[in-house]
């Protein structure tokens, strides 16, 4: 009986061994898997909080959002899509027509994922939950949308080696 | 009686085997009854057909493990050249070259690369950190930046884009891209770093001095 019982555990262990290098890629890969969902969530927990745009998310000298800046106002836009409210984008260095280029770009990808205009208030403010220290606020949501999108040179271009 | 125990000893000493060959797709069972003749013809085959990639790659990183660096670029050169589209060969390659204070031409590797792969992640961060060590932040940002949007939750692109934002002096954009992914003391301690190798002594000590109030 105790021969029977030996012979099944190696059986068992046999098993398990064997299939061990089948499954080590799809562990790996549901490992990663995890480890990238868990950085998401936190990733984008830190983008709502901060809730501001920056000059890096926005192809060099131009108005439109790199890939990194897309993802990212998805993320911002799924967030004011629920619960609208400021959001601050930065000017950075650049010129007043290009700043406002870059803000209206925001705005319609924000519009195009379902996030309602008239509620969420865009100023260009250092980053912060409650309480955000305003530098100069700027709201310029309203200027946007008097004036025209103006289509600056340089947009869509990107710096490469 | 006897039967039965041999059986038993029998069935113990092949899954005793099979733990070590492993039977995930039969393996186990073609290894038990291959032939001498299978094994031969096996061995000529694998004889005179030319290494894979994979062989290669390994023979690299021995050749690397061994302080052979000639050697290794030699063999990395060679996967590139025979199998293009085997990235991993790409990176080591470069590494090689900037082991030997060859950023150029290890850039010029990575962007090889990048014309089979454009988007992979990896060649983007490595072209990126080839051109922090030339001092290039505004390059070196256009590839982690690039990096990180094909792969936004990852952690490191982003912690590199905080890297070249702030030796660009872009301290506010550095930090918020480093909250993001670290803790806020730590955020300021790594500013606080970047802030002294750019010579910002003042900002320096200011950053330590805010990651130290944040640790209590």
């Amino acid at each position: 009986m105790k021969q029977v019982i030996l012979v099944t555990l190696i059986a068992l262990t046999g098993l398990a061994a064997g299939c061990e290098t089948t499954d080590r890629g799809v562990r790996k890969d549901v490992n990663t898997q995890l480890v990238n969902w868990y950085n998401d969530a936190a990733i984008n927990g830190a983008i709502v909080a901060q809730h501001t745009l920056y000059p890096y998310h926005f192809v060099a000298n131009g108005a439109a959002l790199n890939e990194l800046g897309e993802r990212d106002v998805d993320v911002l836009a799924a967030h004011y899509k629920e619960h609208p409210g400021n959001l601050s984008v930065r000017q950075g260095d650049v010129a007043a027509a290009l700043y406002e280029a870059r803000v209206n770009t925001v705005v319609e990808r924000m519009v195009q994922a379902g996030v309602e205009k008239e509620r969420i208030s865009i100023s260009d403010a250092l980053p912060g939950g409650d309480g955000m220290i305003s530098e100069h606020v700027l709201t310029v949501l309203e200027r946007a949308q008097k004036k025209p999108t103006s289509s600056l040179g340089g947009a869509g271009l990107q710096t490469r080696p | 009686m006897g039967a039965s125990r041999l059986a038993i000893r029998l069935l113990m000493v092949t899954f005793a085997a099979g733990l070590f060959t492993g039977c995930g797709n039969g393996n186990f069972w073609n290894w038990l009854y291959r032939s001498e003749n299978d094994l031969d013809v096996a061995f000529e085959a694998g004889n005179s057909s030319r290494p894979t990639a994979e062989t290669l790659y390994a023979m690299a990183r021995i050749l690397a493990a061994q302080g052979r660096g000639a050697e290794c670029e030699a063999v990395l050169t060679r996967t590139v050249r025979e199998y293009p589209r085997f990235m991993p060969a790409y990176c080591d390659l470069a590494e090689a070259q900037l082991r030997s204070h060859r950023t150029d031409d290890a850039i010029r590797t990575l962007e090889a690369g990048l014309r089979i792969s454009p988007r992979d992640p990896i060649l983007l961060n490595n072209i990126g950190m080839c051109w922090f060590l030339k001092g290039d932040y505004d390059k070196c940002l256009a590839m982690f930046t690039r990096a990180a949007g094909v792969v936004p939750q990852n952690a490191r692109y982003r912690a590199n884009m905080a890297m070249a934002l702030g030796m660009q002096g872009r301290y506010e954009e550095a930090l918020s891209l480093y909250k993001q992914v670290l803790p806020e003391a730590d955020a300021h301690y790594n500013l606080g770093v970047l802030c002294e190798s750019r010579g910002d002594g003042d900002r320096a000590i200011e950053e330590h001095a805010r990651s130290e109030d944040l640790r209590g």
